[in-house]
């Protein structure tokens, strides 16, 4: 009987991590096309941000990258209490993570709407662009990586996972790291 | 010096020789207002690919793991006089 295409090898990487860390690189140099294209614009001569935009909210965003930093510690710690089988702890703060990561999303979604009332739009000017375009983007990857949150802890709570079934868990870390690491980049870039 | 790295230096150096900044025209650069900028996008961000390729590299080599213990060289190698009467 032949054996399954993703089956993983004892002593080897698994194919579904190699694929991750490579789509994860892709996603790197995705970002670090957008950031280098910002930074072309950011550093000149002529006044950043563009006069007549409005203000972006650095004190709620602040908070929120907090959140976000937050979220990211809850998920280093769950996969820790599911290494040390602690199964209970473990899907208290995976369920954590996922209500800090959206509580992040939905805050930046209103002030979004704020800033879309105040006049900053994708067409107002370049730097409403570059906001959009950059904050955007990064938004779009926390909701993905928010989908597998909550795939991966629907799984969780169903107790699909142990000390020795955590490749999901590990790859839905990884990926979350991700996304929480990229955004105090962009945050330091975009608001300050 | 190995074969081998001659090689990887030649086509790592080929590869940069052919690439659009190196031949633009000093003039140009210096005109443009987003002189600061583009040298700055290219210093912050040149590292990134060479970070990434290690990461990938140093994944790879991490997750490998012996599965059995190392054999000797002379176990490896067929006697060539498997048959001693």
């Amino acid at each position: 009987m032949a054996a399954p295409i993703f089956e993983t090898i004892p002593g080897r990487m698994p194919p579904a991590k190699l694929g991750l860390i490579l789509f994860i690189v892709a996603e790197i140099m995705f970002f670090s096309g957008l950031i280098s294209s910002f930074m072309v614009f950011r550093f000149n001569p002529v006044q950043w941000p563009p006069p007549g935009q409005p203000r972006l909210p650095l004190e709620v965003t602040s908070v929120n990258t907090f959140i976000l930093l937050l979220s990211g510690f809850t998920m280093h710690r769950a996969f820790q209490a599911l290494k040390a089988s602690q199964e209970a702890l473990f899907r208290n703060l995976l369920t954590v993570t996922a209500v800090l990561g959206s509580v992040f999303l939905l805050v930046q979604g209103f002030e979004w709407l704020r800033l879309l009332h105040f006049g900053l739009t994708l067409h107002a000017s370049i730097f409403g662009g570059f906001f959009y375009c950059l904050v955007g983007t990064h938004a779009l990857h926390v909701t993905g990586g928010l989908v597998a949150l909550l795939w991966v802890l629907n799984r969780a709570w169903k107790g699909a996972y142990d000390s020795k079934r955590a490749l999901g868990v590990e790859l839905c870390r990884m990926y979350w790291f991700f996304v929480v690491g990229l955004w105090p980049l962009l945050f330091l870039l975009v608001y300050l | 010096m190995n074969s081998w790295l001659k090689r990887f230096i030649v086509t790592v150096g080929c590869q940069l020789l052919t690439v659009d900044w190196v031949w633009a025209c000093p003039r140009c650069v210096d005109a443009t207002p987003y002189k600061l900028g583009l040298q700055l996008a290219v210093v912050v961000l040149l590292p990134v690919p060479f970070a990434c390729a290690y990461w990938v590299y140093r994944s790879i080599r991490d997750a490998e793991e012996p599965s059995s213990p190392a054999q000797p060289a002379s176990s490896l190698t067929p006697s060539l006089n498997p048959v001693q009467e």
